[in-house]
């Protein structure tokens, strides 16, 4: 089945079985393996993608249903060289360790933050809340995300 | 066998697709549930219906004695709906407390039906509210039925093989409800238990109808009619621990023989707790 999608802005028209995982189209077929797969259960949230401006997991959908749609992976995020400020807010509050989870974790937070610029920080906790992380402890990744809206993250959108 | 993807354009369309249906053929909605179930019983052969973009599925109408809310409305749109906030606000507390972003994004209010999963959250409020199910099938023909009957156990519901969900029809009402749960991630399914309370008030804030749900205490939600009767005719202002007696027999009644049945007893005066707290909001 011939599928159209804009993945990370570049417009793809690829022939492909409808009935792969946008996960492992992604990963094996685009190379983009910034997403990473955890439980594949749709319960830790490493392959959290940005679909049409909402946070998905990729294990839980598949290509089929992706036709005409658009799709932001974390390789999409840096623009003409520079990191987003939620990666920069990452990095500089030192809110990720091993890595494994900040990929989906920082595309959690960018459809929370193009959605609502300015949110609580209950608000920020509810957007992770499907997105595991067994090394910082959240604390570092909610104030990340606070300091990327001080940044001033909106002036790209 | 080649797997397959159906993505129906119109009604013709999806008739002709459940028309050949096969055992190996799922109607694919939010994808929450059966994507999910495939990786883990390793189904790598079948063919799919998907009807998760499907527009008349899509909506939520105002038909103005009811709301027509279409099977393929996400758990995000049902808790941001003005509509459903106002005149169903049990409903949207229960989309509210779905999980994960990720999942509430994805999740169809039908597709919680059809699944008929024990936790399924919607599930308590749709037999509360008495709604009616709109369901197709392959000759295009159009039958309904109360949620309270269509679902028949875990997993199980009356659905035939050449059936989808359309709609879900919820008469408007001068109810007000609240929805509440205890456990959300799958990794403590055991301490899972939601309610859902529907209750006419009068002026003075006493309770002159009730009724109340609760699910994961039996394989669909029981109506408990123990803590229904000793809810009426009482204050809103209520506190759930003058009503440990009957809400310990209600789960006793429930669920004799399962050992989560202490457990269980212990955690649904919060629950009650929770959801009376829900409707005062
Ligand atoms: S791999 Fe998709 S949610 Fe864990
Ligand atoms: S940084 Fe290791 S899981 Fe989050």
């Amino acid at each position: 089945m011939f599928i159209n999608v804009i993945v990370n802005g570049e417009k793809i028209n690829i022939d492909i079985n409808p009935t792969k995982r946008l996960v492992d189209f992604l990963r094996d077929d685009l190379n983009l393996t910034g997403v990473k797969e955890g439980c594949s259960e749709g319960e830790c949230g490493a392959c959290t993608v940005i679909l049409d401006r909402k946070a998905v997991a990729s294990c839980s959908v598949l290509v089929g249903q992706v036709n005409g749609k658009e799709i932001i992976t974390i390789e999409g995020l840096e623009k003409d060289g520079e990191l987003d400020a939620l990666q920069r807010a990452f990095i500089e509050i030192g809110a990720i360790q091993c890595g494994f989870c900040t990929p989906g974790m920082i595309l959690s937070c960018k459809a929370l933050l193009m959605n609502n610029p300015f949110p609580t920080e209950d608000e920020i906790k509810r957007a992770i809340e499907g997105n595991l992380c067994r090394c910082t402890g959240y604390t570092k990744i909610v104030e990340a995300v606070q300091s990327a809206i001080e940044w001033g993250h909106g002036n790209d959108e | 066998m080649m797997n397959s993807f159906i993505e129906p354009k119109n009604i013709e369309h999806l008739c002709d697709a459940l028309n050949e249906k096969d055992e190996n053929t799922y109607i694919l909605a939010g994808g929450t549930d059966l994507i999910i179930k495939f990786a883990k019983e390793n189904i790598s052969n079948f063919k799919i219906i998907d009807i998760s973009s499907f527009s008349n599925f899509r909506s939520i109408e105002d038909l103005g004695d009811a709301i027509k809310i279409g099977s393929c409305v996400t758990m995000t749109e049902i808790e941001n709906n003005k509509l459903i906030k106002k005149e169903i606000p049990a409903l949207a507390t229960a989309a509210y407390n779905v999980g994960s972003t990720q999942i509430r994004n994805r999740a169809t209010i039908g597709g919680n039906l059809a699944n008929a999963a024990q936790c399924g959250d919607t599930i308590p409020v749709l037999f509360a509210y008495d709604a009616d199910i709109e369901i197709l099938n392959s000759l295009n023909q159009v039958r309904y039925e109360k949620a309270r009957d269509l679902v028949t156990g875990i997993g199980k519901t009356t659905l035939k093989k050449d059936e989808v969900i359309t709609s879900i029809l919820i008469k408007k009402s001068k109810y007000s409800s609240g929805f509440s749960k205890v456990g959300s991630r799958k990794s403590v399914t055991i301490s899972k238990i939601n309610c859902c309370g529907k209750i006419l008030l009068d002026e003075d804030n006493v309770i002159r109808d009730i009724e109340i749900y609760m699910g994961a205490v039996g394989v669909k939600p029981i109506k408990a009619e123990l803590i229904e009767k000793e809810i009426l005719g009482k204050s809103l202002e209520i506190s759930s621990y003058n009503l440990e007696e009957s809400i310990k027999e209600q789960i006793e009644r429930a669920i004799p023989n399962r050992s989560s049945k202490h457990y269980k007893k212990i955690a649904a005066i919060g629950l009650i707790k929770d959801m009376l707290a829900d409707i005062r909001r």
